[in-house]
């Protein structure tokens, strides 16, 4: 066997051996991807307080004791519902479930949604509710964090003049610097469309819709409260090009956002 | 004696380490220059915690229909059905989108007028609003049916915004109102809700502030 020879079923033998590998484990991951089995913790503390309802107030009816293993069952808001092996089923602060061990010995891992997580990416969703000179305005808003500093988001609402109404839809960047701040001021840039309609106590003859582009800058205060709700205040600066001429507006709104 | 043993080989064996230890960082090579080594870097084995995100079946959102009484200012009451959409975002506060319907009556003025007066089509008598609120479940708590059945309940507070599409017309509408959630089983809740819808309108001559005023029960599933 030449040199060459045997590099090349040295070779062959080792991506046979690869494969099977390979195989061996995709099988294993078909063969356990059906199993969802509910997590296990066993608790560390002297005792974990099982509550009848998931937030403050709700009672404290049992304990489970040091040791003992606990079914996860599911999660409301930063609450779990968890079973103990005697079929005892109750409600437990996330923060208390933090303190058990997994099956492997290691700390329990809870997925965490706070504001140190909403920041790292995620996205949010909310709304809002406001003023662009003398009309009002509502807006749906989807979010989505590129870093923690920086936001991207669209919006889809309507706006209700004394005499014209119509929607309006645009997206925006958000620049929050001091991002680990409880109360977060932040600047703001975005661009959209506005279309305007006479209402149709005032139409006659033909309806008369017209499109108007528009750019603002902004500033604004985020107010992160609890885990993962929102509320932000806005001031815009907006630049609304009509047919013939561009106009300024202010603009002010409040919005709620929930994170997830 | 073997204490002396002992001193002599550690004190050997301390000297070594000492004379070592300058090696490994630096070395003087042949032409007298210092070489310095590079520093190694150990990896602490420490083991990634596995989040059990997918494990966990979590309930953040709240969908139902509602059917209710509103009462349409000027034009009497009527029936208002619905759909609504919550999400429970922390466990005070919540998001809620409502969604409703319902077809106004005749004003006192129409009625005492006869069948020839009429101040809206028929079309134009469909009340159609949607709205977005914020919730705080301000007292939750338990709910006592009798003494062997109980289930968890809250009382809420709303408020936000929305429109209200009404004889051709769209009306930014303010919403405040308050609740009240029977929990019935993990996923089954029972509501009671009382809203007060208030938007200006100029339908009747001059411009005033409507409250039409919406009571309403439904039935919602948590998943």
């Amino acid at each position: 066997m030449t040199l060459n020879g045997f590099g090349q079923s040295w070779l062959r033998n080792k991506l046979q051996r690869r494969a099977t590998l390979l195989l061996a484990s995709l099988c294993a991951t078909v063969a356990l991807s059906p199993q969802t089995q509910a997590i296990q913790l066993q608790v560390i503390d002297p005792y974990l307080e099982m509550h009848t309802g998931p937030g403050r107030g709700y009672p404290i009816f049992h304990t489970i004791e040091q040791d003992a293993v606990v079914d996860v069952v599911s999660r409301r808001t930063n609450w779990y519902f968890v079973k103990d092996h005697r079929e005892r089923e109750g409600w437990v602060k996330r923060e208390s479930l933090g303190r058990t061990l997994a099956k492997t010995g290691i700390p329990a891992a809870l997925p965490d949604t706070r504001h140190g997580d909403y920041l790292q990416s995620q996205m949010r969703v909310g709304f809002t509710v406001g003023q662009q000179e003398e009309a009002e305005t509502t807006s749906i808003v989807y979010g989505y964090r590129l870093a923690s500093w920086l936001g991207l988001e669209a919006e889809l609402g309507q706006i209700f003049g004394e005499s014209i109404d119509g929607y309006t839809y645009g997206s925006s960047l958000m620049l929050e610097p001091f991002d680990n701040w409880k109360v977060a001021p932040f600047v703001s840039y975005g661009i959209g469309k506005q279309q305007w309609e006479k209402k149709e106590k005032l139409q006659v003859g033909s309806q008369q819709v017209h499109n108007s582009d528009y750019d603002f800058t902004g500033v604004g205060i985020n107010y992160y409260i609890g885990f993962n709700f929102l509320v932000r205040a806005e001031m815009r600066a907006m630049k609304v090009k009509g047919r013939n001429d561009t106009v300024s507006n202010t603009a002010w709104r409040i919005g709620f956002n929930s994170f997830f | 004696m073997a204490n002396r043993f002992q001193q002599l080989l550690l004190s050997t064996a301390g000297a070594t380490v000492v004379l070592a230890s300058p090696q490994i960082l630096a070395e003087n090579s042949e032409d007298g220059t210092i070489k310095i080594n590079p520093i190694k870097v150990v990896e602490p084995d420490v083991q990634q915690r596995k989040v059990y995100e997918a494990g966990i079946d979590s309930e953040f959102f709240e969908v139902g229909a509602f059917t209710g009484l509103l009462s349409v200012e000027d034009f009497g009451s009527t029936n208002v059905s619905g759909f609504k959409a919550s999400f429970h975002a922390t466990e005070d506060f919540f998001l809620q989108s409502n969604f409703g319907q319902a077809t106004v009556g005749k004003t006192s003025y129409e009625r005492l007028s006869g069948d020839n007066v009429s101040i809206l089509s028929d079309e134009d008598r469909k009340l159609q609003y949607y709205d977005l609120l914020v919730g705080y479940n301000v007292f939750p708590g338990e709910t006592f049916i009798t003494q062997n059945l109980t289930f968890n309940s809250a009382f809420y507070l709303v408020g936000g915004a929305g429109n209200t599409e009404f004889a051709g017309d769209n009306n930014f509408t303010l919403v405040l109102g308050t609740g009240y959630r029977v929990i019935l089983n993990d996923w089954i809740t029972w509501n009671l809700d009382y809203r007060d819808h208030i938007f200006e309108t100029e339908l009747l001559g001059e411009k005033k502030q409507t409250h039409n005023i919406e009571f309403s029960t439904s039935m919602t599933f948590f998943f």
